[in-house]
């Protein structure tokens, strides 16, 4: 029989904390755009009562909220007034991520996160905020068991094999820092700022610092602002890559058994657990700043949702990794993928299409501006070229390949991405032509795949390769079985 | 390129979706009279309001006279033991290929105006996308809808 059992205290403490910063902004404002100068005690009842309500919330959540096992499933109830129970065959569980904050690691517990097949993102997973660690293994264990004897796949199940096997691949020091530095998480750290700044915005007087800035920049300071912004973007992108260096270190893939295993970060210590069976596609994604030094990145597809923190079904496999090691690297991980595909190229007449297609919406606000701005403004008019010219990498990138069960798709030029889907993982192929596309005898393909949402696509393939690629899903029965 | 076959669904879409389309004009219609109010208190010069009572009338004519019967006729469906066919578009056409052993369930809708005309819509769910053939006959879209979840279960089997 199952034992109901409760998270660790420090589960109060993470939770209250996280519901806190929730509330925190909002009161702040109501404190101080409500007192409106002159303040009393009285304005302080209001944001005390949510306060108090807050942590009472908090620790009654954690007194409802029990969780247990038996061999079969994992059974969680929680909710203060409304119950809600729920009970998860591990047969449907798909991955499992451990993560160790800073509060969890002073309590010498750790959070998992539990992924399950579903449609609804949210709605199917499961966090156990603070778990010990030889808990977590045992459940880990369990879970594998079970899903060992539903499917006899390891009959030979001895416990030499689940010490750790040597990592298929690491990220050095120098590697780590080359893929904070190389990647595009500063325009996230930058939107993220101006989401604060906007929240704050009853707070700060932005009339009068327009004003400000406007008398500024009448009085030849032109210049001031711009170095102000500069440095305001060199300050993000440096934080920006403090993060990813954070995020990234000390990372290393394993494969136990039939499960891929991803651990990482500092401060932050991560492990997601991916079983093969669960992994959809295989992506790559080179952005053109890091085919410069001749990397590029790997993810897989999953799923489940965000067990990484990133876009739910993602998750990165190789952050950074030199092109030529790819193909090893993921046929030791998952050998069904075959990477070493020659791609068919796009035919001539779709050039032209690629090229034009940047212009007609970049025509119309560049002509403005330079008329606007003239005559400096007459310099803008190279960006036409240049998008033009951007038009005919996109059209050299852009590819298709197939094989008797897989379909490879390749799109893009600033951040190309290859993505190979297997036959039997292809949820359903689109074909589609528009009117200018029909009379050239083009169309695009677009193929998805698991999570919702999930799908590559490449515009302007042959009209006869296109139709090819839909047949060959069209005609799955006939050479699978 | 893929050839247009299939079957043709019901020609009472025309008549539901010109009922929708008059919806949606009288309410751009509501829009249009706003900023043409909010335009009028600023003396703006005539021919801004012709321009936008014309894009209004254009608008009323492609969802209401020209779109409606483009598309009931360029709707194909097509559903057999293994696969499910569905096409579409009127400016761009698109064919949707879904191999039955991905159907994960199957929902028949009706709002107010299919109902009214005896019409029902049939929405295919996998695991990663939702896919519709709308305005069939009533009787139809149930048989529809039983068939797919009978085949999409023996399919289920097999692959196994």
């Amino acid at each position: 029989m199952m034992t109901k059992r409760r998270l660790h205290p420090v589960a109060m403490v993470t939770g209250v904390g996280r519901e806190l910063k929730n509330v925190l902004l909002p009161l702040l404002v109501v404190v101080v755009a409500g007192s409106g100068g002159d303040f009393s005690w009285r304005d302080l009842v209001v944001p005390l009562l949510v306060l108090a309500y807050t942590i009472v919330a908090g620790i009654l959540s954690w007194v409802r909220f029990t969780y247990g096992w038996d061999d079969q499933t994992l059974q969680v109830e929680e909710g203060v007034f409304v119950r809600k129970k729920r009970t998860i065959p591990f047969e449907r569980i798909q991955g499992i991520s451990i993560t160790e904050g800073i509060w969890q690691r002073l309590a010498g517990v750790v959070k998992v996160h539990i992924e399950t097949a579903g449609n609804v993102p949210g709605e199917a997973e499961v966090t156990l905020a603070a778990v010990s660690r030889e808990e977590v293994r045992r459940l880990q264990r369990d879970i594998e068991q079970a899903k060992e004897q539903a499917e006899e796949s390891n009959p030979w199940n001895d416990q030499e094999k689940r010490l750790l096997s040597p990592p298929l691949f690491t990220l050095s020091v120098k590697e780590v820092w080359l893929a904070a530095v190389t990647s595009g998480g500063a325009f996230g750290v930058v939107a993220a700022v101006w989401a604060f700044l906007s929240q704050l915005g009853d707070l700060i007087p932005y009339e009068a610092l327009f004003r400000n800035v406007q008398a500024t920049w009448n009085g030849h300071g032109r210049w001031y602002i711009g170095i102000i912004g500069l440095v305001a973007l060199l300050a993000a992108y440096g934080v920006a890559i403090v993060q990813n260096m954070i995020r990234f270190a000390s990372f290393a893939v394993r494969k136990q058994e039939d499960t891929i295993v991803i651990t990482r970060g500092w401060l932050e210590r991560k492990t997601v657990s991916v079983p093969i069976g669960r992994v959809q596609g295989v992506m790559i994604h080179e952005s053109w700043l890091r085919r410069l030094f001749g990397y590029a990145t790997v993810s897989l597809i999953h799923a489940g949702g965000a067990l990484d923190g990133g876009p739910p079904g993602d998750v990165v496999l190789c952050p950074l990794v030199k092109k030529e090691r790819v193909s090893s690297i993921v046929h030791a991980c998952l050998p069904e993928y075959d990477l070493d595909v020659t791609f068919h190229p796009l035919p001539e007449r779709a050039k032209i299409r690629y090229m034009l297609r940047p212009l007609y919406w970049l025509m119309v606000p560049v002509l403005l501006a330079a008329y606007i701005e003239r005559p400096w403004g007459a310099g803008l008019l190279l960006v036409l070229p240049l998008a033009a010219w951007i038009g005919v990498r996109r059209y050299r990138a852009a590819g298709w390949a197939l094989s008797s069960r897989q379909l490879t798709l390749r799109s893009g030029w600033f951040r190309q991405t290859t993505t190979y889907m297997l036959k039997r993982r292809l949820q359903s192929i689109e074909v589609s032509a528009t009117w200018w596309q029909k009379r050239k005898r083009l169309a695009t393909i677009s193929a998805a795949v698991m999570p919702l949402g999930t799908s590559a696509r490449v515009v302007d393939v042959d009209g006869q390769d296109a139709a090819a690629v839909y047949r060959w899903l069209q005609a799955e029965r006939k050479d699978e079985t | 390129m893929l050839r247009n076959s299939g079957k043709p669904i019901s020609e009472k879409a025309i008549t539901v979706w010109r009922l929708t389309g008059v919806l949606v004009t009288l309410a751009s219609g509501g829009v249009v009279g706003g900023i043409a109010w909010f335009l009028s208190r600023f003396h703006v010069p005539k021919w801004w309001l012709v321009v936008l009572v014309g894009i209004w009338v254009v608008e009323a004519i492609l969802w209401v006279g020209w779109l409606p019967p483009l598309r009931q006729k360029r709707w194909r469906y097509d559903i057999r033991e293994e696969e499910i066919e569905i096409q579409h578009g009127v400016w761009s056409t698109t064919w949707t290929l879904v191999p039955m052993n991905r159907v994960q369930h199957v929902d028949v809708r009706q709002g107010p105006f299919l109902k009214r005309y005896g019409l029902a819509s049939v929405v295919i769910f996998t695991a990663a996308t939702v896919h519709e053939i709308p305005a069939l006959s009533e009787p139809e879209a149930e048989k529809l809808c039983r068939l797919i979840a009978e085949w999409a279960k023996v399919a289920d089997r097999n692959d196994d």
